[in-house]
C-alpha cells in the first residue's frame, strides 16, 4: 500500500484551467500515509458522529496547493481533476455495474442482519427467554439496517484505473496551473525548504503568516514559527514597521517571526535558494 | 473485484466459525468490526491532551504522539455517515440545474433548509445537498435526466459530491457554510434584494412627522455646515468651552455613518444608480430561532462575504469597495442602532426592550464607538481554516468626546449660538 500513489482530488468544477483548484483527499487510510510522511494537511468535513461542532472535522483532509504539489513533483501522489471525472463515469456506467453495487449493498444488509441477530440472541439468552426472532423485532431489524454514505467513490476510482491520469504530461499540466493560480508562487521553496528541514506546515493566517511551522506532529507539538509570504531576495523591500509589528505579534503568540528571501525563482530553485531570518521582539520586561 | 473480496471473507467467517467452534467469539468480532461500529451512538471527539515542545526523541513522546494519532484516526474511521433505513431520504442531484430534489421530505433539516414546490418535493441547493449528506442527514444519487425511476440512478459519495463543485469559489463558500451551519446558524445564500422592501415602508410612514423634524434638523444643519474661513472665528463670540469644542469638531470633515432607518433609506435612494458592487455579499446569517419561517426569513443578522485569500486574484476589499459594501447591506436594523440615538425604539424589538439597568453616557458612547454601525462579515478562508472577520462602520466625528454634550446641551446652546451670530451678522453689515 505504501509504494502506490496517493490520489489527490482537485475540485475545481469541469475543465477549468484558469483556477488551480483545491487539493483533497477522502480515504482515510491515504490520510493516515500522509499523516506519516509529514503531511498534517486540514480536515474539513462534517464528522457524522459529532455533527454539531467545529473542533474535530472528518473527512475530506484539505491540503495547501504547496502540499499538494509537493507531493506530486516527489512521486507521492497525483491529480485527478474536474467533475467531469464523476459525470462521465457515471454514464459509462454499465447496467452489470449497477448490479454489483446492489449486490454489494445487498451482502452489506445481509452482513448487518446476522450480526444483529447474533447480538439480538445474546441478549435473549442472557436474559433468559426463548431466542425466537418474532415478527416484530425482525420488522424492527429491517428498518434498522445502516446506509452508509461513503467517503471515498468506487466510480472515480474505476475512472482512474481506466483512463490512467497519472501521467507524466498530465500531471505536469495541473501542476502548472495550481502553481499559476498561486497568490505568491514563492512559497512554494520556502514550503520546500522547511519540508526538507523536518519542519509539519499548516496554514498560518490565524498567527499572522502564511504558514506555521511545527517541529514535529501538530497533534503533539507547539508551533515554534509563523513564517510571512515568500519575498524576492533581491528585489522586495522590508519595512522596519513591518519587522517590529511583526516581530511584537510573533512574541504574543508564543512563535518567532520568520521572513524568508527567495534568491532565484526559476524552475531548477533548491532549497539553498532560500535564506530565513527569524524576528525576536526583545522588549520583555 | 471488491464484491469478491467481501463475499470471500464472508465465506471464510462462516467456514471457521463452522469448524472451529472455539476461535468463534474472537473471529467474529473481528470480521464484524466494521458494522459494529454501525450501532455505536456515542459522540466519540479525541480530547485535546497537552502538548509539547518538540521531539527530544524519546520512547515516552513516540508512545504519546502514537496513542493521539489512534485517537484521531480510531475517531475518524468509527464515525459512520449514513443512517438507517427507517430514516432513510433520498436526494437526486440533477447536474444541469445543479440542485438536488428529495421527493420524500422528512426530517427537522426542513425547518430552515430547501424550498418546497408545488408538487410537494423539496429543492435543496448543492450547498445544502453536500451538508446534508456530510452528515449523514440524507442519501446522495445522480439523477439521470433520460431515465422516470430512481432505480437505476446511481448512488453518491462525498468524493463524486466534492468534485461535482464547479469552481474552487464554490467549494470554499461551502466550506463556510458548512462551520456556520455546524454552529447552529441559519444560512442562506444571499440574493440581491429591492431596496427596503414593504417590511420596512410601513413603518416609515406613520413617522411622517418625524421625518418633517428631520428635514428640519437638516435645514440647521445648513446653517451648521463649517464654512472654513478664518473671518468665522472673528465673528464668532465664544462663551463655554464646550462651543470652542463644538465649532473645532466642525473643522474637521467627517463621514456621518447612518443611524436611523431614515438615513438608510436616504442613502439607499441616493445610490440607487451607482450600480451593483462586483463584490457582493455570499450569505445571509440568522442566528439559531425556533420562529424561523423560510418563506419570510425577514432580515438576516449578519452578512458573509467568503473571500479566498490564497488565489492569484485574491485582494482584500478596498475602501470605495468597502462603502459600497456596506450600502448594499440588508441586514436588521433595529441591532444597529442604539437607543439613545434613534430616539424611537423599533417595534420589533420586543423582549429586548426591558433593557437592565442604564449607563453612564460616557460608557455608552464608548460602547457605540466600539461597537459601530453597519457592519458585516468577512470569511477567509486560509486552505481549510476559516478566518471571521467583522468589518464596522464607525463613527467617531460625531461623537463628541471632549466635551460632554449630556451635562451641558449643546443643541440648545448651538441654536442659540446661532441666532446670535446671525443677529451679529446683521449688525456687522
Amino acid at each position: 500500500m505504501s509504494g502506490a500513489k496517493i490520489p489527490i482530488n482537485l475540485i475545481r468544477g469541469s475543465d477549468n484551467e484558469r483556477c488551480g483548484g483545491i487539493a483533497m483527499v477522502f480515504n482515510i487510510d491515504h490520510i493516515r500515509e500522509l499523516r506519516n510522511l509529514g503531511f498534517a494537511g486540514i480536515l474539513a468535513g462534517t464528522l457524522p458522529s459529532a455533527a454539531q461542532q467545529n473542533a474535530f472535522l472528518s473527512v475530506p483532509l484539505r491540503l495547501m496547493a504547496e502540499e499538494a504539489l509537493w507531493l506530486v513533483e516527489n512521486g507521492r501522489a497525483f491529480f485527478i481533476a474536474g467533475s467531469e471525472v464523476v459525470i462521465a463515469a457515471i454514464q459509462t456506467l454499465s447496467l452489470q455495474e449497477m448490479k454489483l453495487a446492489e449486490r454489494k449493498l445487498d451482502n452489506f444488509f445481509a452482513e448487518q442482519r446476522a450480526f444483529k441477530q447474533v447480538r439480538h440472541q445474546e441478549k435473549l439468552q442472557q436474559l433468559g427467554l426463548s431466542s425466537e426472532m418474532s415478527r416484530t423485532s425482525e420488522s424492527l431489524l429491517e428498518s434498522s439496517l445502516f446506509v452508509e454514505t461513503p467517503n471515498s467513490s468506487d466510480l472515480i476510482a474505476r475512472r482512474v484505473k481506466a483512463n490512467q491520469f497519472d501521467c507524466p504530461e498530465i500531471q505536469r499540466a495541473l501542476c502548472g496551473q495550481l502553481r499559476r493560480n498561486c497568490k505568491n508562487p514563492g512559497d512554494y521553496y520556502v514550503y520546500k525548504a522547511l519540508k526538507c528541514d523536518g519542519y509539519y506546515l499548516s496554514p498560518g493566517a490565524r498567527f499572522g503568516g502564511r504558514f506555521i511551522a511545527y517541529p514535529g506532529d501538530p497533534l503533539r507539538y507547539h508551533s515554534h514559527m509563523t513564517v510571512q509570504p515568500a519575498l524576492n531576495y533581491q528585489n522586495d523591500p522590508l519595512d522596519l514597521l513591518q519587522v517590529v509589528s511583526g516581530g511584537r505579534l510573533g512574541t504574543g503568540v508564543k512563535k518567532l517571526w520568520v521572513v524568508a528571501g527567495v534568491r532565484a525563482q526559476v524552475e531548477a530553485a533548491t532549497e539553498e535558494a532560500v535564506s530565513f531570518f527569524s524576528i525576536e521582539w526583545a522588549g520583555f520586561g | 473485484m471488491s464484491v469478491g473480496v467481501i463475499e470471500v471473507v464472508e465465506d471464510s467467517a462462516v467456514r471457521s466459525a463452522l469448524v472451529d467452534s472455539d476461535a468463534e467469539g474472537d473471529e467474529l468480532s473481528q470480521d464484524w468490526s466494521h458494522i459494529a461500529k454501525l450501532s455505536k451512538s456515542q459522540v466519540v471527539v479525541p480530547k485535546r491532551g497537552e502538548k509539547d515542545y518538540g521531539p527530544d526523541g524519546t520512547d515516552a513522546q513516540e508512545l504519546l504522539l502514537y496513542k493521539a494519532r489512534k485517537a484521531m484516526f480510531d475517531s475518524l474511521s468509527d464515525a459512520a455517515r449514513g443512517t438507517v433505513i427507517k430514516n432513510l431520504t433520498h436526494a437526486f442531484y440533477v447536474p444541469e440545474l445543479h440542485s438536488a430534489f428529495v421527493p420524500k421530505p422528512k426530517g427537522s433539516f426542513m425547518h430552515t433548509i430547501g424550498k418546497v414546490d408545488r408538487k410537494g418535493v423539496c429543492w435543496l441547493t448543492f450547498h445544502e445537498l453536500v451538508y446534508l449528506a456530510e452528515r449523514g442527514t440524507i442519501t446522495p444519487y445522480f439523477k439521470h435526466s433520460e431515465r422516470q425511476d430512481h432505480d437505476l440512478d446511481p448512488s453518491l459519495s462525498i468524493e463524486d459530491l466534492y468534485m461535482l463543485f464547479k469552481s474552487p469559489q464554490e467549494a470554499d463558500e461551502f466550506a463556510v457554510y458548512a462551520h456556520l451551519k455546524r454552529l447552529g446558524f441559519i444560512v442562506m445564500n444571499s440574493q440581491p434584494r429591492q431596496e427596503m422592501t414593504h417590511r420596512e415602508v410601513p413603518k416609515a410612514i406613520p413617522s411622517l412627522f418625524q421625518s418633517f423634524r428631520s428635514l428640519a434638523r437638516r435645514q440647521f444643519d445648513i446653517f451648521r455646515t463649517p464654512t472654513y474661513h478664518p473671518l468665522q472665528f472673528h465673528l464668532m463670540r465664544y462663551t463655554s468651552s464646550g462651543q470652542i469644542y463644538d465649532a473645532l469638531s466642525k473643522l474637521i470633515p467627517h463621514y456621518v455613518a447612518p443611524k436611523t432607518i431614515q438615513d438608510l433609506q436616504g442613502e439607499k435612494l441616493l445610490t440607487l444608480k451607482e450600480g451593483d458592487s462586483s463584490r457582493s455579499f455570499t450569505f445571509d446569517v440568522w442566528k439559531p430561532q425556533g420562529s424561523f419561517k423560510k418563506k419570510a426569513p425577514g432580515w438576516p443578522d449578519f452578512q458573509v462575504l467568503v473571500v479566498n485569500k490564497n488565489t492569484k486574484d485574491y485582494k482584500f476589499p478596498t475602501y470605495s469597495e468597502m462603502k459600497l459594501l456596506f450600502k448594499n447591506l440588508n441586514t436588521k436594523v433595529d441591532s444597529l442602532v442604539p437607543e439613545s440615538l434613534s430616539g424611537k425604539t423599533p417595534p420589533e424589538k420586543g423582549k429586548a426592550q426591558r433593557q437592565s439597568k442604564p449607563v453612564a453616557p460616557h460608557v455608552e458612547q464608548q460602547r457605540r464607538l466600539k461597537k459601530g454601525y453597519r457592519s458585516f462579515i468577512l470569511a477567509l478562508m486560509d486552505d481549510g481554516l476559516i478566518s471571521f472577520v467583522r468589518l464596522t462602520e464607525s463613527d467617531f466625528g460625531s461623537e463628541k468626546v471632549w466635551f460632554d454634550p449630556k451635562r451641558s446641551p449643546i443643541i440648545k446652546s448651538n441654536s442659540r449660538n446661532k441666532r446670535k451670530t446671525s443677529s451679529d451678522r446683521s449688525a456687522g453689515k
